[in-house]
């Protein structure tokens, strides 16, 4: 798809970025909003600091050094409140002394979180699979056979103008899923359906 | 969610279309006024982008299952039209719709080329990797999830179904319900590797004499009724089935042995000089598509010569000129 954004990184290093976002941090959030809830954030104030939190790595250069995704993610968010204490935008979450009494001890790897490629194929299938009717019809085109939006269109007949709204309203379900649910649905179906694998190195 | 995020939704829906500079200049007037704008977008397109993922998993080319969904299309095309003669044109056009997803993907084929690795989500969940040179054909029924090997080799993920049988058909037949399990046809029968679970394996000449393969196990399946030997060798079930990392790992195997391996992958092919070395056993881990480092290796393990010609590498002498 075509990136046109010129804040932060262009072409090939917003696909690296994206691809990044998509399999180290969107399978976290979840547990992000957990976590942030239980720190006393208010619920209409959690999207703000989301997004605060993904602009963010907007300014990475490299993120091959992010060893632990997960444990960078939520240290992210933790500096994202400090400074909204600090410039008291949010009053209504923790002071700045119980957010470090509460520090990074739930922040450990998940130890979950190299999932097979069949549990993760289940997860994004499941994800198409929720949508309603007309708009998992539209997410199955465009994403397990790759159609493009007018080949979309043209395949269902319908209008480019309805494939683009469903595919709005259907991104919007699936993040707002991922938001809810995402991390713990993972790890469930990684538990009962992955496999190991046993490497012979000599 | 917010409004943000709903707006970050459209317009990652909206640019994926034909984009006019109008609409271009629009996002970025968006995109610029809030960080938080910058951020909710670049959320949403990563989700966009991670859907992808649902895709073919492969190495190969899309463009045969592409070719497949064409024709499908137009059938349902087809059906679609006929039924607006028939109805009204909601319920037709609804009817017509359902029936995309159904005819997807119920019936699939694959064929890999020489070297292609490819891994294929298949409508009920499962996952086939097909190695190199080989073809599966797909039929999923509400009875039976059927898969013919026409040949070569193929590993399958199997998602868990009682009610709905997985069967491999060759010149043999292997059932699972759930499991993990590679056939790869042979002349005669077919290898049968089990990674996870239980099938159960026979030849279509005797179906009563069945085998049963438990996790770790593995047996040639003759197409002629024989007794078949089972055995629990679960390091060597993994080491056949490295392909599907694309390598090729030796465990005292043969030089013959070993250059086959590599020739089922390669159009440059290994051919052996001195039919002296064929014996000599090996050890070591190789990519599947380089059988150069492996001759190397073997120039050097076996202090051999070896030559390379554009179509050949020659193990055994000094001189191309085989």
């Amino acid at each position: 798809m075509s990136n046109i954004v010129q804040t932060g990184p262009t072409g090939e290093a917003r696909k690296a970025l994206l691809a990044f976002v998509g399999a180290q941090i969107l399978p976290h959030e979840a547990d992000l909003r957990h976590w942030l809830l239980r720190l006393g954030v208010k619920a209409h104030e959690l999207d703000d600091i989301v997004q605060d939190v993904y602009c963010r790595l907007l300014r990475l250069e490299r993120f091959d050094h992010i060893e632990d995704p997960r444990a960078y993610l939520f240290r992210c968010a933790r500096n994202v409140l400090l400074e909204q204490v600090r410039r008291s935008k949010v009053v209504s979450i923790m002071t700045v002394q119980n957010l470090d009494e509460l520090g990074v001890a739930d922040l450990g790897p998940n130890p979950e979180s190299a999932a097979s490629s069949r549990a993760e194929l289940v997860r994004v299938l499941g994800l198409i699979e929720g949508l309603p009717e007309r708009c998992r019809q539209v997410f199955e085109l465009r994403k397990v056979h790759g159609l493009s939006q007018a080949e979309t269109a043209k395949a269902l007949r319908i209008s480019e103008n309805i494939v683009e709204k469903e595919t709005a309203r259907g991104l919007n379900l699936i993040l707002r899923h991922m938001a809810d649910a995402g991390s713990g649905v993972v790890r469930a179906l990684t538990t009962r359906t992955g496999h190991k694998r046993v490497h012979v190195a000599d | 969610m917010s409004r943000i995020d709903e707006e970050a939704t459209q317009w990652v829906a909206r640019l994926n279309g034909e984009v006019s500079e109008e609409t271009r200049q629009a996002f970025e007037v968006w995109h610029e006024a809030d960080p938080r704008h910058q951020g909710a977008f670049l959320r949403a397109e990563a989700a966009w982008v991670m859907l992808d993922r649902a895709e073919v998993m492969a190495h190969g080319d899309t463009l045969l299952a592409r070719r497949a969904l064409e024709e499908k299309l137009k059938r349902h095309r087809n059906s679609v039209s006929r039924r607006y003669v028939m109805g009204g044109a909601v319920a037709a056009s609804l009817t017509g719709a359902v029936a995309v997803g159904y005819v997807l993907a119920n019936r699939l084929s694959v064929a890999t080329g020489v070297g292609e690795l490819r891994s294929i989500p298949l409508k009920d969940r499962s996952i086939a990797s097909v190695n190199t040179d080989s073809q599966i054909d797909v039929d999923m029924t509400p009875q039976i999830r059927h898969v013919a090997l026409v040949k070569g080799e193929a590993w399958f993920e199997v998602a868990k179904n009682p009610e709905v049988p997985f069967v491999v058909a060759g010149d043999i037949r292997v059932r699972a319900v759930g499991t993990a399990f590679s056939v790869r046809r042979r002349e005669g029968g077919a290898d049968v590797l089990v990674t996870e679970g239980t099938v159960e394996a026979w030849t279509v000449n005797d179906k009563n004499k069945r085998v049963t393969l438990t996790a770790g196990h593995e047996a040639f399946v003759p197409v002629k009724a024989e007794v078949v030997e089972v055995t629990y060798r679960p390091e060597e079930v993994e080491r056949r089935l490295s392909w599907r990392e694309r390598e090729i790992v030796l465990n005292s195997e043969t030089l013959t042995e070993a250059v086959a391996e590599f020739n089922r992958y390669n159009s440059r092919q290994i051919v052996i000089a001195d039919p002296a070395l064929g014996a000599q056993k090996l050890v070591g881990g190789f990519h599947v598509d380089q059988p150069e480092t492996f001759a190397r290796a073997v120039q050097t393990a076996l202090n051999v010569p070896v030559s390379e010609t554009d179509d050949r590498i020659i193990i055994g002498t000094a001189s191309a000129s085989l």
